[in-house]
């Protein structure tokens, strides 16, 4: 009898499936939304009225600038950022600020699972919707090798920031404070940075693997450095590889954290 | 056989803030239901946070089936656990989220979908587990967060305040339903601050006051303290003059009162009292009309017992 | 056990003393003085602040220090002069107002989602407190602590000026009479914005992805709209230009990024609009969990 209860410990497989399963009502409520209305809704607006104006001014083709443009001075610049500070809140930080976490943490499963259990479900929610936008830069002129990669560029970044603002999240009480201040303020310092030091920052690899950049629009652009490329392969397993690492030492985090029933402080 | 929990000098701080003195005591194994007793600040929530493997002691040892519990899998899927406080996952229906529960404790198809329904027969949510939590009641929330605990079969089965706003009926039901399920060998851990409650549910009692165990045992156990300390007899009496001549012959009186139609005693050891005041009825030397105690409960132990340790 | 929340402001007699909105604002503002997020906003404004200063003195050296007129030359080349610089008092380039919408996404992420959370509201509202009274204490709140953190903006720069040049200096003698209404309705804005973003929002980081959800976006969808459509007013639905355009309308720059127009009816509408989501979400009904 003990032996088999020692036995019921679920692998961390099911623990994920059982995770997934168990709050994917939660994505098509109004979060799960938002987090696709932020995908879609720039190259659905640019498109419907790219369409618009065609009919009225009888024009036909399409810039292949405007694909170019829409990608990198929307969709990445703002989108993908603030997608992953809609995202992160939703994983385990959500079950600690309401306070059923202890229900979980007095499961057998496995507590350093619990973490990437809830993200994966709204990375593979968010990963969906962009993958849907980035092919539908096609009809705005992108080329389809060129979508492919920049649907590549953005699953595999919003992966790797999605994880980033989750240990933030679990790791500092203004986690999201810090995120939101490395994506919007450090990451963009890109086009000024020096050599390797561009490799601290989540748009080089986009950069690298979507194979193109975004027009220089900077007002210091005196200080501008000269751009320097990885591999689009090595961009992406770095991307992976640090999203990884990210989840693991979210999980690692809530294994050796103990979180009683009054949780953590949940203010902003 | 071993304990199902041991606590050998356990404690836990809170930084600075000592939430539980070092603490020994052991629950056998076996079923029954011991109350954890308390006013607010305790350390009842403490110490159940240390049980079901919450948090790890800052100091001693607690073992649950012989092991610490703290990130055990081997203590947690066989203990269920029912938290204070209306918490429950915004947007998800109830039926749900016991199926994640039950995977999450190692079940699965066929066994998983038998033990939900069993556990939903058992809470009586039957009519209302495919709800969404925000749409329930207070009342049925706490009945699913039982029923989660159950899923598993947990042999020991903790609650944290579980009557907190429910309502009387929910409440007998409630209870009722904890001694059946002690009744099928499960140890049940119950704490409260309403010591009614405890009184009327419970076998086995641990008192805690400003985060020391002030007194472990039985009803009965606990009941012997009342020798230590004056019980208070309110003798209903046609002829109150003559009870208090007798009484005050008697070595336990420690105090008299008058009062219209009666008269109140304070005794030391109404063990040994009682049966001579009985006597004195039968033989008819005293007049009684009632014999009501005033105190003889464990609301008194505890004021008693913290009047000492404050 | 019910809810309980220690400092919950005194309940008001009816007719004494303050009003319940005042009472509840005062409580968040202590609030947010005991959190050590000052800290770090703090620090920022306060550096931001004393670069500031530093650059206002620098640029009545560059107009009066006959020994660095070379320099005086290149900056009128290089810098923003004239009222755009009388504009940039309370946006530094963007920076200020960057930073501005940061905190108040962060702080005021949290101003309803907060009490969602810990489900405060039903108690306030067993007090005499009606639910326009509590959205009065929020709005002011929200749209309070911007004001507050521009007005040293304004009022420090103009104060120096003054001081070491009198009406003659880099800044305008009548800059806090423009600088003051347009610092409001920036304020006003980013108030209403915060207020439906945090009402919609379940948590208080929540809130904040909210926020930062609805001022992005946003402003993705209008640069799309303006650029393809070529209509420069469609930056009206944008609340980061909204926010840089009300000083340079009213400093009078040359050449502002919107119009009056578009800026006023850009500013009603987001105004309204997001008020009207925070008061139906804060509505006793929807409180009742």
């Amino acid at each position: 009898m003990e032996e088999s209860r020692m036995n019921r410990a679920p692998s961390p497989l099911r623990t994920i499936c059982a995770l997934t399963r168990g709050y994917l009502p939660r994505v098509t409520q109004a979060r799960g939304w938002v987090l696709a209305a932020l995908a879609l809704a720039p190259v659905g607006l640019a498109f419907a009225i790219h369409f618009t104006t065609s009919i009225i001014h009888h024009t036909e083709g399409v810039s292949p600038r405007l694909a170019l443009d829409l990608f990198h001075g929307v969709l990445v610049r703002l989108m993908l950022p603030v997608m992953a500070l809609v995202a992160a809140p939703a994983g385990i930080r959500e079950d600690l600020e309401q306070r059923t976490l202890p229900l979980m943490l007095t499961r057998p499963a496995s507590a350093w699972v619990l973490p990437f259990g809830k993200g994966v479900l709204w990375f593979g929610w968010g990963a969906l919707w962009l993958l849907v936008s980035s092919f539908g830069l096609l009809l705005l002129g992108a080329e389809p090798q060129e979508a492919a990669f920049m649907a590549l560029a953005v699953i595999s970044a919003f992966w790797a920031m999605l994880a980033f603002m989750s240990l933030l999240g679990l790791q500092f009480k203004r986690g999201t404070l810090w995120g939101a201040i490395f994506l919007f303020i450090w990451d963009p310092l890109v086009r000024v940075m020096p050599g390797n030091l561009q490799r601290i920052t989540f748009l080089h690899y986009i950069e690298s693997i979507a194979g193109s950049r975004g027009a220089a629009v900077s007002k210091a652009q005196f200080l501008a450095q000269e751009q320097i490329s990885t591999p689009w392969w090595i961009a992406a397993l770095a991307l992976f590889a640090f999203g990884a690492l990210c989840w693991a030492l979210c999980g690692r985090k809530l294994h050796a954290t103990p979180i009683g029933l009054a949780g953590a402080e949940a203010e902003g | 056989m071993s304990p199902v929990l041991s606590l050998e000098r356990a404690s836990l701080r809170y930084g600075d803030i000592l939430g539980l003195s070092p603490t020994t005591f052991e629950l056998p194994d076996g079923g029954g239901i011991t109350g954890l007793l308390g006013p607010n600040g305790a350390g009842k929530s403490t110490l159940i946070q240390l049980l079901s493997g919450l948090l790890p002691p800052s100091g001693g040892e607690v073992l649950v089936f012989g092991q610490a519990p703290f990130r055990n899998p081997a203590v947690l899927s066989r203990i269920g656990f029912v938290p204070e406080g209306d918490r429950f996952p915004a947007g998800l229906r109830a039926d749900r989220w016991l199926k994640m529960m039950g995977e999450l404790s190692g079940l699965s198809e066929p066994a998983l979908s038998e033990s939900i329904a069993r556990a939903i027969a058992t809470v009586g949510m039957e009519a209302h587990a495919s709800k969404p939590f925000a749409r329930m009641s207070k009342g049925m929330r706490q009945k699913i967060r039982l029923a989660q605990a159950l899923l598993h079969e947990p042999q020991l089965l903790i609650l944290d305040e579980p009557f907190n706003g429910v309502d009387p009926a929910s409440r007998l039901e409630l209870m009722a339903l904890l001694r059946d399920l002690a009744a099928q060998g499960r140890r049940i851990l119950v704490s409260s601050h309403i010591l009614g409650e405890v009184a009327m549910l419970t076998d086995r009692i641990l008192l805690l006051f400003r985060g020391r165990l002030l007194a472990e045992g039985s009803v009965p156990e606990i009941r012997e303290l009342l020798d230590r300390h004056p019980v208070e007899l309110r003798v209903g009496t046609e002829d109150a003059q003559a009870v208090a001549s007798w009484a005050v012959a008697q070595e336990e009186l420690v105090g008299l009162r008058m009062e219209e139609g009666a008269t109140v005693l304070a005794v030391r050891n109404p063990r040994t009292f009682l049966p001579r005041l009985q006597t004195a009825m039968l033989s008819g030397r005293l007049p009684l009309r009632s014999l009501e105690p005033l105190d003889l409960n464990l609301d008194a132990v505890f004021r008693f017992l913290t009047k000492d340790n404050a | 056990m019910p809810i309980y929340a220690p400092s919950l402001p005194p309940r008001p007699t009816m007719n004494e003393g303050l009003a319940p909105a005042l009472v509840l604002a005062r409580f968040d503002f202590r609030r947010l003085r005991h959190q050590k997020i000052g800290m770090f906003f703090g620090f920022a404004y306060a550096a931001s602040l004393g670069f500031m200063a530093i650059w206002v003195y620098v640029r009545f050296l560059l107009k009066t220090n006959s020994a660095l007129n070379g320099l005086d030359a290149l900056a009128n080349q290089v810098l923003v002069q004239g009222p755009a610089f009388q504009a940039s008092l309370v946006t530094l380039g963007g920076w200020l107002t960057t930073l501005l919408w940061f905190q108040v996404a962060f702080v005021g992420g949290g101003v309803i989602a907060r009490d969602t959370l810990y489900r405060i509201r039903p108690l306030i509202y067993a007090h005499p407190v009606r639910p326009r009274d509590y959205l009065a204490a929020k709005g002011l709140f929200a749209a309070g602590l911007p004001f507050l953190i521009q007005l040293p903006f304004i009022l420090i720069p103009w104060g120096m000026s003054m001081l070491i040049a009198g009406v003659h200096g880099p800044v305008w003698a009548t800059a806090p009479l423009r600088l003051i209404p347009a610092a409001l309705l920036v304020s006003l804005l980013m108030g209403s914005i915060t207020l439906g973003a945090s009402s919609l929002a379940s948590t208080p980081r929540a809130g904040f992805g909210w926020v930062l959800g609805i001022v992005l976006g946003l402003s993705a969808l209008s640069t799309i709209a303006e650029h393809s459509l070529s209509q420069p007013a469609l930056g009206a639905i944008n609340p980061l230009a909204l926010s840089a355009a009300w000083p340079d309308l009213l400093c009078g720059t040359p050449g502002p990024e919107l119009g009056w127009i578009p800026a006023l009816i850009g500013t009603a509408f987001h105004v309204v609009f997001w008020t009207f989501i925070a008061a139906r979400r804060t509505q006793p009904s929807e409180a009742i969990l």
